[in-house]
């Protein structure tokens, strides 16, 4: 059986194009898909592909740190999801769901689509204009890609989910930098501790959001 | 021995957990909450910081420094009373939560957020400070949600932008350590105060990052917005005044209290134009502690020992003007389910309680004598008129659009109630205002009165804790 460095030595030969392309389409995907399982799942690929490019400048052993608290903050968000019917369309009962094309003119994707675009040329510039001291450049462009994506999804977001979401994106790709010039354990788990918190407070708006208006239902 | 230190940690934990247990008994919970940080707030006062003392048969040495995983807690001067005061806020605040409906996790998480600011302010260095805010944030997030079910703009913007702050924090504590090993390097002291404006503008809902306090004030318990906006609020500006008391290199750049003064000057133009233009008593609050923030930046800036002492003053002011608005929110929301000036038209026939409240809170946070809120603004006026006269006619103007937005809702309050007509001869008789919330603001009143009226109450802890930052000598005008 491999041991955990062996099974990190061998993921870390994804070429570092491929993870930062992940990253963009991960976090691009968090901007444009509304749908929250695909939500989810983008997320805990862009954890594991941000784990992959930390490696590059921090201990393998802490990379999958993040990496693991990063997987429990998507269970947490998932089953907050699921449990709210997040995303569910408010259909009568017999009543025919819209054509996929139709909902995704009628949720914004196209112009979601071109805000991601967006950021992602803004996270390129600036990760070539800017590049960020002690990491290398693939560090500085997933992290760059992260940050930028993260802000318009706060941006774009209706609900408590999507917004946090974003708001974990944007500590994701913080922490890529920031994890290289501090690597201390006690920073480390604070930082865990802090998304972890930050993901049990957005599960807690997801369900409050859920709630019927007491006033509108009236 | 028992530091000092690790009892105000430790003991608002354990409290928390208890009131948490008490769930189904509310007025024990509000007495065991407010009784814990009111007992720690006189403790931070009465207690000497140099020597220990016997409590209940255990030595414990308050200003015991304590070293946990080679970071550094430190009880200053300054601290102690910063704390103090934040501790005994909290107590009449969990107090007023017995029958204010704050919200049903209100007092464990009112305790544990006292645990981690008391952690923030007195950890060292300040990057674990950010850590430990950012982690009151999330659970402040939650505090606030409790009111109007379906509705989080408030509570989601609030998490956003006090962890937007954290990167800044980390990455400034980071160059601040590069900048001790190589003094000489200007354009990294100019990146480390960048930094730090820009977290404490986040921190400190300055314009334009106050986007959540609107949502928030209208959304959430009127008492869990008031801690949030005057306990955590107050923790923020602490640390702001412990990071240029420590960092002496910082606070001798003069733009570092310029660019204060715009962003206050910024802030409380719009904090003013937004409440002059609210018809809506819980916008009203929301706007007119923002322009309050805004002229307390004002006034920070003039790096003097005035300065902070009208901060000081205008913070010792606050929780009174907000936590008598907060009474009267919740027993207007409680009547007719609203704040809205329209919706309360004639309520002060019926509810007189509940329109004094609302009246006297809102014209106190706009700073009109002879209310609390006076004290902080005519010092903060006072020493602008002397020094920025501009900045002085900008906080009459402020302090004059608070008061014209609570002037149009008082003047709904105050009309003619509505004359019962033949369609509806069967009305319910008016419930009686809670003879409880009456107590409430009939104690809130008198401590608003006794401030304004004899200033000298507090005057002389607040000389205290000026005297113990002596970043302000370094500048006069």
């Amino acid at each position: 059986m491999p041991t955990l460095n062996e099974i990190l030595a061998r993921l870390a030969i994804v070429p570092t194009t491929t993870a930062l392309l992940g990253l963009a389409i991960t976090a691009g995907l968090l901007i444009a898909v509304p749908d929250w399982r695909a939500s989810v799942l983008a997320l805990v690929a862009q954890y594991i592909l941000a784990g992959l490019l930390l490696t590059r400048v921090i201990r393998p052993e802490i990379a999958l740190i993040k990496t693991l608290t990063g997987a429990m903050i998507c269970v947490t968000l998932y089953v907050t999801a699921r449990r709210v019917g997040w995303g569910r369309l408010p259909l009568e009962e017999g009543e025919e769901p819209p054509s996929w094309w139709l909902l995704s003119l009628m949720m914004g994707v196209p112009f979601r689509i071109l805000a991601a675009l967006m950021a992602l040329a803004l996270a390129y510039s600036a990760a070539l204009r800017m590049p960020l001291p002690n990491v290398p450049l693939e560090v500085t462009l997933g992290a760059f890609t992260l940050c930028m994506m993260g802000v318009f999804g706060i941006a774009l977001a209706r609900e408590p989910l999507k917004g946090g979401i974003g708001l974990l994106t944007v500590i994701t790709g913080f922490e890529m930098f920031y994890s290289s010039v501090e690597q201390s354990l006690v920073v480390v788990g604070f930082l865990g501790l802090v998304n972890f918190m930050i993901a049990l407070g957005i599960a807690y708006l997801t369900t409050y959001q859920a709630a019927p208006d007491e006033e509108s239902s009236a | 021995m028992i530091a000092g230190v690790f009892a105000l940690i430790v003991l608002p934990l354990v409290a928390a957990g208890v009131v948490a247990l008490l769930r189904p008994f509310q007025a024990l919970r509000a007495l065991v909450a407010a009784g814990v940080a009111m007992t720690l707030g006189a403790g931070m006062l009465w207690l000497p910081l140099d020597r220990t003392v016997q409590l209940f048969g255990r030595p414990v040495a308050l200003g015991e420094p304590v070293e946990l995983m080679g970071r550094q807690l430190v009880l200053g001067g300054a601290d102690r009373t910063a704390l103090a005061a934040i501790f005994l806020v909290a107590g009449g605040l969990f107090l007023i939560g017995w029958r204010a409906r704050p919200g049903p996790s209100f007092f464990s998480l009112g305790l544990t957020l006292l645990s981690l600011l008391s952690a923030a302010l007195v950890v060292r260095p300040f990057l674990y400070a950010s850590l430990l805010l950012t982690l009151a944030a999330a659970l402040a997030a939650i505090l606030m949600q409790g009111q109007v079910p379906g509705r989080t703009r408030g509570a989601l913007r609030y998490l956003v932008m006090m962890t937007l702050s954290l990167p800044m924090f980390l990455v400034a504590g980071w160059l601040v350590e590069l900048y001790a090993l190589n003094p000489g390097d200007v354009g990294m002291a100019r990146n480390v105060m960048l930094l730090l404006l820009a977290g404490f503008a986040l921190l400190l809902s300055v314009v334009p990052f106050h986007i959540w306090i609107g949502p928030a004030a209208c959304e959430s318990p009127p008492v869990a917005a008031v801690f949030v906006l005057t306990v955590c609020n107050s923790a923020v500006w602490f640390l702001l005044l412990s990071i240029l008391q420590e960092y002496s290199w910082l606070s001798a750049r003069q733009d570092i209290f310029q660019i204060l003064q715009l962003l206050g000057f910024l802030t409380a133009g719009l904090g003013g134009v937004l409440a002059f233009s609210s018809y809506d008593f819980s916008p009203l609050l929301a706007y007119g502690v923002l322009a309050d923030y805004g002229c307390a930046l004002i006034a920070l800036g003039t790096r003097t020992p005035s300065g902070l002492t009208a901060v000081l003053f205008a913070a010792v002011a606050r929780p009174v003007s907000l936590a008598l608005l907060a009474l009267g929110i919740t027993l207007a929301r409680e009547r007719v389910r609203s704040t809205g000036f329209e919706k309360l038209a004639g309520l002060a026939w019926s509810r007189p309680w509940t329109a004094a409240a609302l009246i006297v809170g809102g014209f106190s946070l706009a700073g009109i004598p002879p209310l609390a809120g006076f004290l902080g603004r005519w010092a903060e006026v006072r020493l602008m008129a002397a020094t920025q006269p501009v900045y002085a006619l900008a906080m009459l103007g402020v302090t004059l659009s608070v008061a014209a937005g609570v002037l149009r809702g008082t003047d709904y309050l105050l009309q003619a109630p509505p004359a019962p007509t033949y369609d509806s001869p069967l009305q319910e008789p008016e419930a009686r205002e809670p003879r409880l919330m009456i107590a409430f603001i009939a104690v809130t009143l008198l401590i608003g009165l006794m401030l304004s009226l004899f200033p000298g109450l507090v005057e002389s802890p607040l000389r205290a804790i000026v005297s113990s930052y002596t970043f302000l000598s370094a500048y006069t005008h």
